[in-house]
């Protein structure tokens, strides 16, 4: 078995980052490897045991499990169901640790599984960079006001339409709460 | 039972601050209320076991059991066996987490502990304060680079 274990501080409030990060399906909205995602069988993303099945931008899909998630720890595990690349037995855990000196917080990410021997270096490097150190930049952009670089938020855009009637819409400017809403003049099709 | 808990960040490598850390009677090296501590018995600050008898720069004698100790966690557990606090059932500790993406360290330090309900409030204060908060100042002051 191998194990990655990397950790990075954000310059943020420890309940900013898990309200983002608590959502097992919110990954389509902040890391950039992430293209689509959606849970299994109509589960909310803090049910435990819910699988989230997404497609990288490679095109690969992966089915991932939650396996326990704690908002006293700030923390939630997952393994991988199903990959095309050799990841087997692939278990990861999160945790978000209170920086209470300067209110920021630590986020912790490690993840572990067994590798073939010819892989295994391969392997650790992808997992700590493509999806472990992408994760980290892709959240401390989205923190610092940015969206992500990939792909704007599919949902959010209106439909474009070149006629019709003007209407009042609620956008979603960015991932977030209700802080992030605003109330645009659009057009809609005509009924 | 209270809980007290402080973390800072320190930018030093985790194995360099844990050389300090694993020292069970080096509170008087890196903190800034303790003036001398020795281990009874003789025994070696790295028996787990052991207990540490230190003196605090305002005059009051601490006794404290090292319960854990681990060099792989980078952690140091400890309980309370005699103090002027007024708490019982005092367990501590002491982690290091290294920050892999630039080497730094977090560093915290959490207790529980039983004390009389009119006092636990400022208990809390105090020990968070004066003796956590202000313990991790002074350590990261160490390795200010």
């Amino acid at each position: 078995m191998v194990e990655v274990r990397c950790s990075t501080i954000l310059n943020a409030p420890l309940e900013d980052v898990w309200a983002i990060l608590r959502d097992f399906n919110g990954h389509e909205y902040w890391h950039a490897a992430v293209v689509r995602s959606a849970i299994e069988d109509d589960a909310e993303g803090d049910h435990v045991g819910a699988v989230r099945n997404f497609q990288m931008v490679d095109g690969t899909r992966i089915r991932e499990q939650l396996l326990a998630l704690s908002d006293i720890e700030t923390s939630f595990a997952y393994c991988i169901l199903e990959a095309p690349v050799y990841l087997r037995n692939y278990v990861a855990h999160v945790r978000l640790r209170r920086v209470t000196d300067n209110n920021t917080c630590l986020w912790q990410w490690r993840a572990s599984f067994d590798p073939l021997t010819a892989e295994k270096d391969r392997l650790k490097r992808f997992v700590a960079g493509d999806i472990i150190a992408a994760g980290f930049r892709a959240v401390r952009e989205l923190l610092a006001g940015g969206s992500r670089v990939s792909s704007p938020l599919r949902f959010a855009a209106p439909v474009s339409v070149t006629s019709g009637m003007e209407a009042t819409a609620i956008i979603l400017t960015r991932y977030g709460g209700p802080e992030v809403l605003e109330a645009r003049k659009i057009l809609v099709g005509n009924p | 039972m209270a809980k007290v808990y402080a973390s800072i960040i320190i930018p030093a490598p985790a194995s360099t601050v844990w050389e300090i850390i694993r020292d069970f009677n080096a509170l008087p090296k890196w903190t800034p209320f303790v003036t001398e501590s020795r281990i009874e018995h003789n025994a070696s600050s790295d028996k787990v076991g052991c207990i540490r008898n230190f003196r605090l720069k305002n005059g009051g004698r601490i006794r404290e059991r090292l319960l854990a100790l681990s060099d792989y966690e980078m952690s140091c557990t400890y309980s309370i066996l005699e103090s002027p606090m007024g708490v019982e059932n005092y367990l501590a500790t002491l982690r290091l987490i290294p920050v892999t993406e630039d080497d730094q360290t977090f560093a915290e330090w959490s207790a529980e502990f039983d004390a009389a309900p009119d006092r636990e409030d400022a208990l809390v204060e105090d020990i968070g304060r004066n003796v956590f908060a202000a313990g991790l100042s002074a350590l990261k002051t160490q390795f200010s680079r």
